[in-house]
């Protein structure tokens, strides 16, 4: 499998007077899963849609393999992309969805029938698209994707619309994909979605990079030195620990965060106060916390759900 | 090549997967042979029954008795290829009666006619010539001469009438106005200068020839106009210009044409609304996909939009040329029949067979003609994008605008025919009708070479605008 990233240079694209992408520039690496992450309207379809050549940007350069996408005759043998599950002739049958776009690329045939296997959706084959669920659209696109059996995959909330099995699976897939050296991007607006599934994650907020590191770096900075304490006595814990000089935030009805103290001097501090304790240990913070906490100033519009 | 071989193949998986493919062809088939059999048998003619003739000019003439000659040196003024100047003998002066006559025109040489039935040709150069006609009983000889020295026969005919009244005379066809399908004829005046006419002398007379308003003589349905007055000057005993308008002749003789002799293009008029099926097939080849967002599939698939587009239209043009192709045999086979029935026939219409070129070309054409439709519309659905906005304006276009400009005014009519890409329907002619015509608004290939440039025009405009905006 050849190694190839995905690279973005400065890209600029401005809808009127709206910036969508605001000189974004950032690198996919070969052998990992990366999260593309951010609010709607943070600019993430822009971009891939600027990286597949669909829209052209004001200016900046999006590369794939070093080659921007549009100089690639057959796309689909090195770049797989799933943008929109619903772009499909509800009256085509999935079968034939998958023909035509290996016939542009040159991708034999049988290829189709193996597509769809991986996918879980041989019985649909001579479905049309417009009888699918969302779930099963989605298998057919990333069914497409996976045709040229591409050393790049690029795919837009692939998780939307899946069930707990369907999760299960595309996440299995992706990281065995990366595990085989394959470039994988995926984005969502989600970041709960990407926890367990992307290596490294770039987020995006009013079409910048807010961060663009690995998912435990992320963590671990954001959840620092912190101390989680479990009490039934709140009020009492949160005298004592501000009294030993820590700084203490009540996170819920029996949970504090303590920070500038470590566990032990937090247990001593508690014992000596006598306040009841039922847990101290260093604090975890969850990627969705730190996401909201990083996105809150760069939310352009609020999800509506 | 390969990667435009690939495209083409893409394509036609495309559109042989969807429905409306097939819908929109059967549309089209189902259309063109709907309107073309309602008018194969709706239409009737009794042209061959009831002897449609003309018999309308300016006659200079004076009685004769027993067998004689009437010799002059014709001078014609052009004013069309099928003005007639020359000599006639006749049965008295009224319109319908016994005639012959050895004649001058501008553009088919010199003719000699008996009786609006029998007609005799033979090829000269344009230009002042000699003429003669001789008379034993009823059977009259025409002779042309460039020099009154040689004298050429042209041939014999037969007359049925007692011949009384011989001399000169003069006739200009009128020119024929096509409103949608009602013609309007106007007429022209024409005139000649006849030189050593002989007998010379006094006791020529004028009279102009005119069918009677009724109609009793000649048959409906032949080109004919309210006559000019025509008239007569005489420079000296042997040299008289005359005046006059009119046609002499039967249908099918002497240019006198009827309008309604295209059968093969009669039998394929359908195709003008089966284009409906054509616009379908070629705008929804591309608006779907913008309305769907395979567009965006499509070309992630393939980046060179420019080679989509190519290979689109060409899958477009091949589908709907093959099965226009057999619409239009089929619609040439089964109306030939109906239209027999319905008196289309021969001596008056012609009923060329399917291999005869300008049928080929006709059959051809039409099925060039809807693909070329379909191309187009494609074009015009990439530059819209919108399924309803691409087909309202093409059916504006191309089928509510003809109609209503054909029930307007001739000059409406003209326009359409003239300047959009229904004047790619020249193409379905076999014909030439004459005489002079705007029916034939367009040459076959110049109103063809309308419609190839209105494709590539909007395909151009597509290409550019689709390698411009994003996708």
């Amino acid at each position: 499998m050849p190694s190839l990233t995905i690279e973005a240079r400065e890209l600029v694209k401005t809808y009127g007077r709206t910036v969508a992408v605001d000189h974004l520039s950032f690198t996919v690496r070969p052998g990992l899963v990366t999260g593309f992450v951010g609010p709607n309207g943070a600019g993430k379809s822009t971009t891939l849609r600027m990286l597949l050549a669909l829209d052209r940007p004001d200016s900046g350069t999006a590369l794939i393999g070093g080659r921007p996408y549009r100089d690639y005759r057959e796309p689909a043998r090195t770049v797989g992309a799933l943008l929109d599950p619903e772009a499909v002739h509800p009256g085509r049958r999935a079968a034939d969805h998958l023909l035509w776009m290996a016939q542009y690329n040159g991708i034999p045939r049988r290829r189709v029938g193996e597509v769809l296997a991986i996918t879980g959706l041989e019985s649909a084959a001579r479905k049309r698209a417009g009888g699918f669920s969302l779930g099963m659209r989605q298998r057919l696109g990333i069914a497409a994707a996976l045709l040229g059996d591409p050393a790049v995959l690029i795919l837009d909330e692939p998780v939307n619309g899946l069930d707990p099995e369907g999760i299960r699976w595309i996440r299995g897939l992706l990281r065995s994909m990366a595990a085989e050296g394959r470039t994988v991007l995926i984005s969502s607006h989600l970041m709960g979605e990407l926890q367990d599934t992307a290596d490294h994650l770039i987020v995006l907020g009013r079409g910048r990079v807010l961060a663009d590191t690995s998912v435990r770096e992320l963590l671990d900075l954001t959840s620092g030195s912190r101390i989680e304490v479990s009490t039934s006595d709140r009020g009492g814990a949160l005298e004592a620990l501000t009294g030993a000089g820590a700084t203490v935030a009540v996170t819920g009805a029996e949970t504090l965060t303590v920070d500038g103290l470590d566990t032990a001097r937090v247990a001593a501090v508690l014992s000596a106060a006598g306040v009841p304790f039922t847990g101290v240990g260093p604090h975890r913070a969850s990627l969705e916390d730190v996401y909201m906490a990083m996105t809150r100033e760069h939310v352009t519009f609020s999800a509506l759900t | 090549m390969t990667a435009f071989y690939r495209a083409v193949v893409a394509e036609w998986t495309k559109l042989r997967t969807v429905r409306s493919t097939g819908l929109a062809l059967l549309a089209m088939i189902g259309l063109t042979m709907l309107l073309s059999l309602l008018a194969a048998t709706l239409s009737t003619s009794t042209a061959n029954d009831a002897r449609l003739s003309v018999d309308q000019f300016h006659f200079v003439h004076r009685p004769v008795t027993g067998d004689a000659t009437v010799t002059a040196r014709v001078s014609q003024s052009d004013t069309g290829e099928w003005a007639k100047a020359g000599l006639m003998v006749k049965e008295g002066t009224a319109s319908g009666s016994s005639y012959a006559a050895i004649m001058l025109t501008p553009g088919h040489g010199v003719r000699l006619q008996a009786d609006a039935r029998t007609e005799v040709s033979r090829p000269s150069a344009a230009g002042p010539r000699w003429l003669r006609l001789r008379w034993t009983g009823q059977s009259v000889t025409g002779y042309e001469s460039p020099d009154g020295v040689t004298w050429n026969t042209v041939g014999t005919v037969a007359v049925a009438g007692r011949l009384s009244e011989a001399g000169l005379f003069v006739a200009s066809p009128p020119r024929l106005h096509l409103l949608g399908e009602i013609p309007r004829y106007e007429a022209v005046p024409g005139s000649a200068t006849f030189q050593d006419v002989a007998p010379d002398g006094p006791g020529w007379r004028d009279t102009p020839v005119v069918e009677p308003p009724s109609g009793a003589a000649v048959g409906e349905g032949v080109p004919s106009a309210p006559p000019l007055a025509g008239g007569s000057r005489w420079s000296g005993t042997a040299m008289v210009t005359v005046t006059g308008s009119g046609d002499i002749g039967g249908a099918g003789m002497g240019g006198i044409n009827l309008t309604d002799l295209d059968r093969v293009r009669a039998g394929l008029s359908g195709v003008q609304f089966g284009l409906i099926g054509a616009i379908a097939l070629g705008a929804l080849a591309v608006t779907a996909e913008f309305r769907t967002g395979t567009i965006r599939t499509t070309f992630a698939a393939r980046p060179g939009r420019g080679t989509v587009l190519a290979a689109k239209s060409l899958v477009v043009a091949v589908v709907v040329f093959v099965s226009g192709l057999a619409l239009a045999v089929a619609a040439f086979l089964i109306t030939r029949p109906l239209q027999h029935a319905n008196g289309y026939h021969a001596p008056i219409y012609p009923s060329p067979a399917l291999t005869s070129p300008p049928v080929l070309r006709a059959v051809a054409g039409a099925a060039l003609f809807l693909s070329l439709i379909a191309v187009f519309s494609l074009a015009v659905g990439t530059i819209v994008r919108r399924t309803a906005g691409a087909v309202v304006i093409l059916l504006t276009g191309l089928v509510i605008v003809p109609v209503v400009a054909a029930g307007t005014s001739g000059s409406a009519a003209e326009v359409v025919g003239r300047f959009t890409p229904l004047a790619g329907l020249s193409i379905l002619q076999t014909v030439e009708l004459t005489p002079l015509s705007n029916a034939v608004v367009t040459g076959v290939w110049a109103g063809f070479a309308v419609l190839c440039g209105y494709t590539a025009a909007a395909l151009g405009a597509a290409f550019w605008i689709l390698n411009r905006r994003d996708a």
